[in-house]
């Protein structure tokens, strides 16, 4: 019991200060619903949703789903909490540990895990079972991976869309450096070769900005038939022959190939401002890119290159998920699904802030037309899911790619490799050993 | 005034005295209750929280010492890694801030036309706003294309790695913490403003030249100061965090692997809050150990006129 009276002792305090400060925090959430699903709420229901999001682009989508919402329920009210300033992750969690999280909150698959370990997510699954008028089976399987965790059946997440990173590339520095533009079956070889060639037309330029995002160098490691964890997530593989081959290959780039700068020394905005001619990113830097560079010069996207023994890239996209705090999880599963919605998914493309993650969208017209700006090439993303990966999931403990003490052993091998610092060898026996010793104790 | 038994009484209350007594305690209400609420109550939650294992969004659970024992046993967790790297910036960078903030104070303690200029001047950058300094200085030292670099290769010098090298990065980050001298600056400038000139007139009748006049009546009178600036800025050595945090996050290979960013990363990456806990205890310690040593030395070390 000692470890429910200091929980209790800091949440007190917490309470007071809050309340002092006259921060208007929410009120103390009702006990966690159960996810059991109900009928449909009827078109008179009355009451609120809160919904927490980052602003940008999330807060745009709600904001859209609020209107066909509430041209469904007139007398519901969505209230949208933006998050301001600040770590958007410490706010979670801190609105996780404090139990005063909104109804519906953004999310990311950085954050499925240990929300889902600490209990504080709804199975939508269940919800969409009971919900006729939604095919769970029509989102990519592939995406919908996000919002799983190896630990409990279930999807904690709605993703946004289909966000695969795929090769942005300066169509016009490639023209003017005599370079081959890139084609889908282009492997790694042929990428470092135009590096070569624009870097060599272009002094005090560098080809692309790579860093040590798990889309990056996983699947490199996964594209030399390797894996950086083993399938029942007990042993770590960075020492495996094949992971070895992709992380030497990747240590290259760096070391051998100097296509891209070390850690720190890149520019922010390379690609607009013409620092480099290369970038590796999902759609949501669409709209971005065409304010930005508008008529300086001509872009395009293309597949990711393909590693040698499998053509793979990385995939990972935001979404909302429903708290058990939802005072009618009902009634957000209602205003959730407007996400995954062909209305809403169309809207998203529309913007090119993403590729829609309907499989029933594939052949759609809309999807199908040319809306006449660059990327020209938009089946690079929109057929990316093809080749997707997502990343492994780690004991909540060791934290995971993203974050926590498995990441930082990989950001400090990833580093050390990217310098040359150590051989590819020596730094993933490191590794190894570091993860290892977690993986045992969890 | 007298009782009819003889005995002096106290005075009675008025109530005036009762109404100001309660103003004051009014007035001071903010201060004491912000106090308790925002320093003392997380001090006293982060010491029971040191005691156990808190992932944040689940309960704490009791662990004892368990946190203290495996920041000094296992070293992937860096925890003497992180000290060293702090230790050798507060080595280095509080006394070259005090010697840059004493060399600059008596710059400005010249009787010369415009000097309120120079001193506003040497003021400015501690106004400039931390975070936004840092920005500047990761783009003036940017190793590709920073200006810095350029003017070095227009000079025909080689270009410097900065906060990218791993041998480099910790000593620019202590060349930028001068940048911050300005309050130093200010309070060895009071310092030396408040030495009698007669001490320097007496010297100089006795002979004394400038270096004298500095070893046998400067320093000594300005040891006080000195002290001060000493220990706030080993303090503020041991809670170094911003600038590392944006310019080099703890890299290249863990060079600016500050105590506090390891603490941060803890606390905020890996969420071991219990953990993160320990650490802030254990540095406190350290801080509270350091004080109580240079206290224990300060007499030997500083002038008081008024003896203790």
């Amino acid at each position: 019991m000692f470890d429910r009276s200091i929980k209790h002792w800091v949440l007190a305090g917490a309470t007071l200060a809050l309340t002092l400060s006259a921060c208007g925090a929410p009120a103390a959430a009702p006990a966690a619903k159960s996810s059991e699903a109900a009928a449909a709420p009827a078109a008179e229901q009355t009451g609120e949703i809160t919904v927490y999001s980052v602003p940008g682009s999330p807060q745009k989508v709600l904001e859209r789903m609020q209107k066909d919402f509430n041209a469904k329920y007139p007398k519901v009210n969505v209230k949208i909490n933006v998050h301001g300033s600040g770590d958007f992750a410490e706010a979670m969690y801190a609105k996780g540990a404090a139990n005063n999280l909104e109804d519906i909150v953004f999310n990311a698959d950085l954050f499925v895990p240990p929300f889902v370990d600490a209990d504080l997510l709804v199975d939508m699954e269940q919800l969409a079972k009971a919900d006729k008028s939604f095919d769970m089976g029509d989102i990519y399987e592939s995406i919908l991976g996000l919002g799983k965790v190896g630990t409990k059946p279930g999807v904690y997440m709605i993703p946004s869309g289909l966000d695969t990173v795929q090769m942005y590339y300066n169509k016009s520095a490639f023209e003017a450096a005599g370079a081959p533009l890139p084609t889908a079956d282009w492997k790694w070889d042929d990428l470092i070769a135009a590096c070569k060639t624009l870097m060599a037309k272009n002094p005090d330029t560098y080809c692309f900005d790579y860093s040590d995002w798990w889309a990056y160098f996983v699947p490199w490691i996964e594209g030399q038939g390797g894996r950086v964890l083993s399938e029942d997530g007990k042993k770590s593989l960075f020492s495996s022959p094949e992971a070895r081959a992709g992380l030497q290959a990747y240590a290259d780039l760096w070391q051998k190939h100097k296509v891209t700068p070390l850690p720190g020394a890149s520019v922010q905005d390379c690609f607009i401002a013409q620092k480099c001619f290369v970038f590796f990113h999902i759609p949501a830097f669409i709209s971005t890119f065409r304010e930005k560079i508008g008529d300086k010069f001509q872009w395009d996207v293309e597949f990711t290159p393909s590693q040698p023994k499998k053509h793979v890239t990385g995939m990972g996209t935001y979404g909302f998920s429903i708290t058990k705090n939802a005072k009618n999880p009902q009634l957000a599963w209602e205003f959730l699904k407007l996400l995954a919605s062909p209305a809403t998914q169309k809207a998203l493309y529309a913007e090119r802030a993403t590729a829609p993650l309907l499989k029933s969208l594939a052949n759609d017209p809309d999807i199908a037309k040319d809306d006449g700006k660059p990327p020209k090439n938009m089946k690079a993303f929109l057929n990316g899911g093809s080749i997707g990966i997502f990343p492994q999931t780690y004991p909540v403990k060791c934290g995971g790619l993203y974050s926590g003490q498995v990441n930082s052993v990989i950001k400090a091998m990833l580093e050390s490799l990217m310098r040359g610092t150590q051989s590819v060898e020596a730094a993933t026996t490191a590794a190894d050993a570091e993860i290892q010793a977690c993986l045992d104790k969890n | 005034m007298a009782s009819t038994t003889g005995k002096i009484s106290k005075p009675a209350r008025s109530r005036s005295f009762w109404r100001d007594t309660r103003d004051g305690y009014l007035f001071i209400a903010p201060v004491v209750l912000g106090l308790l609420i925002w320093t003392t109550f997380p001090m006293i939650a982060s010491l029971i929280l040191s005691f156990t294992d808190y992932p944040i969004l689940k309960s704490p659970k009791w662990v004892g010492v368990q946190n203290y024992v495996d920041m000094f046993s296992i070293p992937t967790l860096r925890v003497m890694q992180s000290l060293g790297v702090t230790l050798t910036f507060a080595l280095t960078s509080v006394p070259l801030t005090l010697i840059a903030a004493l060399g600059a104070a008596l710059l400005l303690n010249q009787k010369l036309r415009g000097m309120n200029f120079f001193r506003t001047t040497f003021y400015l950058p501690t106004i400039v706003p931390a975070l936004a300094s840092a920005f500047v200085w990761g783009w003036l030292l940017n190793p590709q294309f920073g200006l810095v670099n350029s003017i070095l290769t227009k000079f025909g010098l080689p270009k410097g790695e900065f906060f990218t090298g791993t041998s480099s990065a910790l000593p620019t980050l202590i060349f930028l913490s001068l940048w911050g001298i300005g309050p130093t600056m200010v309070v060895f400038l009071a310092g030396l403003q408040s030495i009698p000139e007669s001490l320097y007139e007496a010297g100089k009748i006795d002979g004394a030249n400038g270096a004298q006049l500095f070893w046998n009546i400067t320093l000594p009178q300005l040891s006080p100061t000195i002290f001060y600036n000493l220990l706030t800025g080993i303090i503020g050595a041991f809670q170094y965090f911003l600038s590392a945090f944006v310019l080099t996050n703890g890299g290249p290979v863990f060079a600016t692997f500050f105590y506090n960013l390891n603490l941060y990363e803890k606390a905020f990456k890996w969420q071991q809050m219990g953990l993160a806990s320990a650490m802030a205890w254990v540095m406190f310690a350290i801080i509270l150990v350091l004080t109580l040593i240079l206290f224990k030395f300060s007499d030997a070390l500083v002038y008081y006129e008024v003896k203790k």
